[in-house]
């Protein structure tokens, strides 16, 4: 017979954790849970009496004949790993530099993170009154410091398109990189390094074999929500491109958008969601095991 | 389980909010909003103080800006204290989220009681069942003879018979230019496609980033199908898409010639090199910047370039012609304020009604129209001294009764037509512009799938 | 050359030629939109650019605030924001916790479940939410926000709550209950100070995406006297009218809540909070 104890302490993570699970479910699985019956529907909803079960044919349909799945696809994956990438980098140079001591860093800090507090929407047009080739401030800008001759044409390629796309999602990004590597860099003791330089480590050897380990998790953690968010986000790059010219920037959502309100397709759309979501369960899967995430905890 | 939470959850918000929602429901002259404010649905005026119940018209504006919302406002507090019978509510939103919001209301039973809606989206909406036949209202209204009748035949034909809401003004397909530039150089305003295609060429100045025209690659259609029906001369059909057979025509080898030559502006780089991702607001910065002296839209945008260059410094004229000096356009697709169907198509819709008369009168129109550039229907405004004055309105009249004028057929009757030509068509256009497909793949694609909606369209019946 | 004057022009070299690069690239866009939001609509666009406004004006922003209204949509805005920070911090801290210091069955589930939900795309959840707050009387109502906010927010901030915990050593808890605290007096009276940085840091991503939420908005929010600033600003861009100057003037005011917070809670981010704590 285990004790009344037992039972008491046992319960005390799931009383916790209650309130999250409860709330999380109501509001998130739920209407998941709705979406995907909904992708087993031929559900349009400009033909309100076709609606019915269809099982699998939407999936069908995707796979076998529809070839903007395919180019959403491949677009989404240079989005999400070109800028997921970059803002890994320069955000923990950023956060590194932030967590030095020097004058102004108290201004400095609340300036340079600012980028972050811009909603997407608003990233896209500021980045277009920059862009624009023949009224935008940065072709000016340029010439006159005499980089270059002609205006640069950001939107006439779609390779061009989606780099100025993740630029200015870059731009965004950083900062949320830098913070969470920040207050992950700053729960490092200092012993540590002190220790380490008097066995005399350079600031690579201490980087790569103190710093970097210690937040991997940190790391892995931010990179890989950031990565799925970046897949998930419209806002910014369809204000920036509407996903042209050519489709060449319509991303795997972007195509889910148009199909859920221009063709108000909701099955199809639903179901485009769905194989979203799986492939991106994947993906974080391979990750997660791949980066050997969360070995280090402690119990 | 769920209905247990959201029990639980509605406790919680009744008693975190006890405070705010028990204070009576008083129609505050003001035109602060009244504070129980359910759904888009129409409300159980159980509340309402016992002097009176009033019926509540929800309203829904499909194009709002700051501008449209300021004066929206002021007349709904009009019409509210212009009677006692109705409280009319207005909510605005940005054309952009329309079609969303709308969506959604009709897909969980919130639908606003009237709307106003573009000529492109009627049929969608009257295929969800979302809007009622108003013939029988407008019949009986005293001043339904001052309504255009071309703009209420229009929509009687768009849906067959149905009249599915009131319109209320129109856009008019339009170039605009800018003065100072066409005067310093001592250009007269092109007329015809040719010649505004010789200064297209002329006036390209890539190394300064100046060029004549700026071409929209995003959403092209109305400028593009006018070309393309000018160019062709209508291809022998007068402006309808499909020949007696229902084929669509528009992959005919003129066609094809004359979507080679709009292309050939980008190509050339006549043009620049952004325009084939521009859309309205790139256009529009790139005309207001003087970057682009000429381009082509309606009569809607006028504020924007009234905001950027300032008044005076841009002109409007007559959509470019043929050699034959027709020229066609999607001119007379007139916005229009609707029913909608909160209580079947049988039920009583006299308040919703109402608000529709009121806010056709001339006056009002007046009001909206003089203000955003737009064209009224109601031919009362037409004798108006500011319609007279105005810079712009008698060009717009002229055009509707020239007969070089003629108006193309959209197949706005297919529920699919409005996303074909905002996303179908976007694509293509611009693979052709980058040189990725030619303009006659592009075109029997568009024709192919025209062809079929409209085969389905006419079994349909 | 002396050793000093070698590390001094490595310092700049490492540090401050980086940070002026930084600052650079993030500030430019800020200082066009600032520029943008003082010129007249007809000096946006007038050639040649002007980098400094020809007639100062304040009339965008006078507009914003004494036509628009927007005043209301900024505490709006706060309130979500707010609210939303306040919800997902106390159940990040505490959920955070049973999933960092505690074994039990179905825990693994419970992490995907919440990493599952970051999955979806708001604009597919848009519409069984939106009937979901139907539902339950909430559309037009500022809690429609907070509610969805906290929820999107809630398990990033839960995770990042988790490795905070698990890069503090127990034996602080431990010794605090050896003391005789009850093991949550324990963890509030010992832990929270060390775990202020990570609660900033929390708070921060919670309150910054309530401060833009903007699709789950456009779906809840239908009356004016309910919108949140990204809404009013969304009327500014349409078909038919584009302000680009009132934009811009939108965009300074909606930054400045945002930097403000960053101002007072960035000493907090950092500057190795644990240290002093397990020292010993």
């Amino acid at each position: 017979m285990k004790s009344k104890l037992y039972y008491k302490r046992a319960a005390v993570p799931y009383l916790l954790l209650l309130p999250v699970v409860l709330f999380v479910s109501l509001f998130m699985l739920w209407p998941m849970l709705n979406v995907f019956i909904m992708s087993l529907q031929n559900y349009v909803v400009t033909k309100p009496k076709e609606r019915a079960f269809i099982g699998l044919e939407n999936y069908i349909e995707i796979f076998t004949k529809d070839r903007l799945f395919i180019k959403g696809l491949k677009n989404s994956a240079v989005w999400v790993f070109v800028s997921v990438a970059l803002q890994t980098v320069l955000g923990f140079w950023l956060a590194y530099l932030l967590n030095k001591k020097f004058q102004g860093r108290g201004i400095y800090r609340a300036l340079v993170l600012s980028p972050w507090a811009v909603a997407g929407v608003m990233v896209g047009i500021i980045w277009s009154l920059i862009l624009g080739e023949t009224y935008g401030v940065l072709n000016d800008v340029l010439q006159k410091i005499g980089l270059i001759e002609r205006n640069i044409s950001w939107f006439s390629k779609g390779s061009r398109a989606m780099t100025a796309a993740i630029m200015a999602n870059v731009w965004r990004g950083i900062p949320f990189f830098a913070i969470s590597y920040l207050s992950a860099l700053s729960s490092i003791s200092g012993d540590i390094y002190e220790s380490a330089r008097i066995d005399g480590a350079n600031t690579w050897v201490m980087l790569f074999r103190i710093t970097l380990p210690m937040i991997k998790d940190t790391i892995v953690l931010t990179t890989l929500l950031r990565a799925i968010w970046t897949f998930n986000a419209v806002d910014l790059i369809y204000s920036l491109t509407y996903g042209g010219p050519n489709n060449a920037t319509m991303t795997m959502p972007l195509y889910i958008m148009t199909t859920f309100k221009g063709q108000l397709n909701y099955g199809y759309a639903s179901a485009l969601a769905a194989i979203a979501t799986l492939i991106m369960m994947i993906v974080a899967f391979i990750y997660i095991k791949g980066s050997g995430m969360g070995k280090e905890e402690m119990y | 389980m769920k209905k247990l939470t959201a029990l639980m959850l509605a406790a919680a918000m009744a008693a975190g909010c006890a405070g705010c929602g028990s204070a009576p429901q008083k129609t505050d002259p003001a035109g602060t909003q009244a504070q129980a404010s359910g759904g888009g649905e129409a409300e159980k005026p159980a509340g309402t103080a016992a002097g009176g119940e009033k019926e509540i018209v929800e309203f829904w504006y499909h194009a709002a800006d700051e501008k449209t919302n300021e004066i929206y406002e002021g007349l709904f507090e009009r019409f509210n204290s212009s009677q006692d019978q109705y409280e009319a509510r207005y909510t605005g939103f940005a054309n952009k989220d329309f079609p969303d919001k709308f969506a959604m209301a009709i897909a969980t039973d919130t639908m606003p009681n009237v709307v106003s809606l573009g000529f492109s989206n009627v049929m969608t909406y009257v295929a969800q069942d979302a809007l009622v036949d108003v013939n029988r209202y407008f019949d009986s209204w005293e001043d339904k003879d001052k309504i255009v009748p071309s703009m209420v035949n229009t929509l009687k034909d768009l849906a067959g018979g149905p009249l599915y809401g009131i319109p209320y003004n129109y856009n008019q397909d339009v170039s605009w230019y800018n003065t100072r530039f066409f005067e310093e150089n001592n250009i007269q305003v092109p007329k015809t496609q040719k010649e505004f295609l010789a200064l297209c060429q002329q006036y390209a100045n890539p190394d300064e980033g100046t060029y004549f025209f700026s071409l929209r690659g995003v959403k092209p259609y109305d400028n593009l199908l006018g070309w393309l029906f000018t160019w062709t001369d209508g291809g022998g059909y007068g402006g309808s898409y499909f020949d007696e057979n229902g084929t669509c025509i528009i992959n005919k080898p003129e066609f094809a010639e004359a979507l080679d030559a709009y292309a050939s502006i980008y190509k050339n780089g006549w043009v620049s090199g952004d325009c084939v991702n521009n859309n309205f607001n790139e256009m529009v910065a790139e005309f207001g910047s003087q970057t682009a002296m000429y381009i082509m839209h309606n009569s809607s945008s006028k504020t924007s370039h009234l905001n950027n260059l300032g008044d005076g410094n841009f002109g409007v004229a007559k959509a470019l012609a043929n050699d034959q000096g027709r020229y066609y356009t999607s001119a007379i697709q007139p916005q229009l304020y609707a029913v909608t169907n909160t209580k079947g198509q049988d039920g009583d819709y006299t308040g919703a009604f109402e608000l529709i008369k009121f806010l056709s009168s001339a006056e009002v129109i007046e009001e909206i129209d003089q203000k955003t550039g737009r064209i009224p229907v109601n031919k009362d405004n037409y004798d108006d001294t500011w319609f007279v004055e105005d810079k712009y309105m008698p060009l717009y009249q002229e055009i509707i009764t020239d007969e070089n004028f003629i108006q193309i057929q959209n197949p706005y009757w297919l529920t699919t037509y409005f996303n074909f030509i905002n996303n179908d068509m976007t694509a293509d256009f611009q693979a052709v512009l980058l040189g990725e497909m030619t303009s006659q793949e592009a075109l029997d694609r568009w024709a192919d799938f025209l062809t079929k909606e409209q085969a389905a369209y006419e079994s349909g019946k | 050359m002396t050793a000093k004057n070698k590390r001094r022009i490595a310092r700049c070299f490492w540090l401050y030629l980086p940070l002026l690069f930084f600052i650079t690239v993030t500030l430019a866009p800020f200082y066009w939109i600032l520029v943008t939001s003082l010129k007249t609509s007809t000096e946006v666009f007038a050639k040649p650019i002007t980098y400094w406004p020809k007639a100062l004006t304040f009339e965008n922003y006078t507009y914003l605030f004494a036509k628009l209204g927007f005043s209301r949509y900024f505490l709006n805005s706060l309130i979500v924001s707010c609210s939303t920070t306040l919800i997902v911090s106390v159940l990040a801290l505490i959920g955070g916790y049973a999933m960092s210091r505690y074994r039990f069955r179905g825990k693994g589930l419970v992490y995907v479940l919440l990493l599952f939900t970051q999955m979806f795309p708001a604009v597919v959840l848009m519409i069984p939410l939106f009937e979901t707050m139907n539902k339950l009387r909430l559309i037009n109502t500022l809690p429609s926000l907070v509610i969805t906010c906290s929820v999107t927010n809630l398990p990033f901030c839960l995770f990042m709550m988790m490795g905070y915990y698990n890069s503090i050593p127990r034996s602080l808890e431990e010794a605090a209950q050896v003391d005789g605290c009850s093991l949550l007096g324990a963890v509030f009276r010992v832990l929270l100070p060390t775990m202020r940085p990570s609660i900033v840091a929390a708070g921060a991503h919670a309150f910054i995406n309530s401060w833009n939420v903007f699709i789950y908005a456009t779906a809840f929010i239908t009356k004016k006297d309910k919108y949140t600033i990204p809404l009013a600003l969304n009327v500014f861009q349409g078909e038919f009218n584009t302000n680009y100057s009132g934009l811009a003037a939108g965009c300074a005011v909606a930054l400045i809540p945002v930097l403000v917070i960053f101002a007072f809670v960035q000493k907090n981010l950092a500057g190795g909070a644990t240290s002093g704590a397990v020292k010993g």
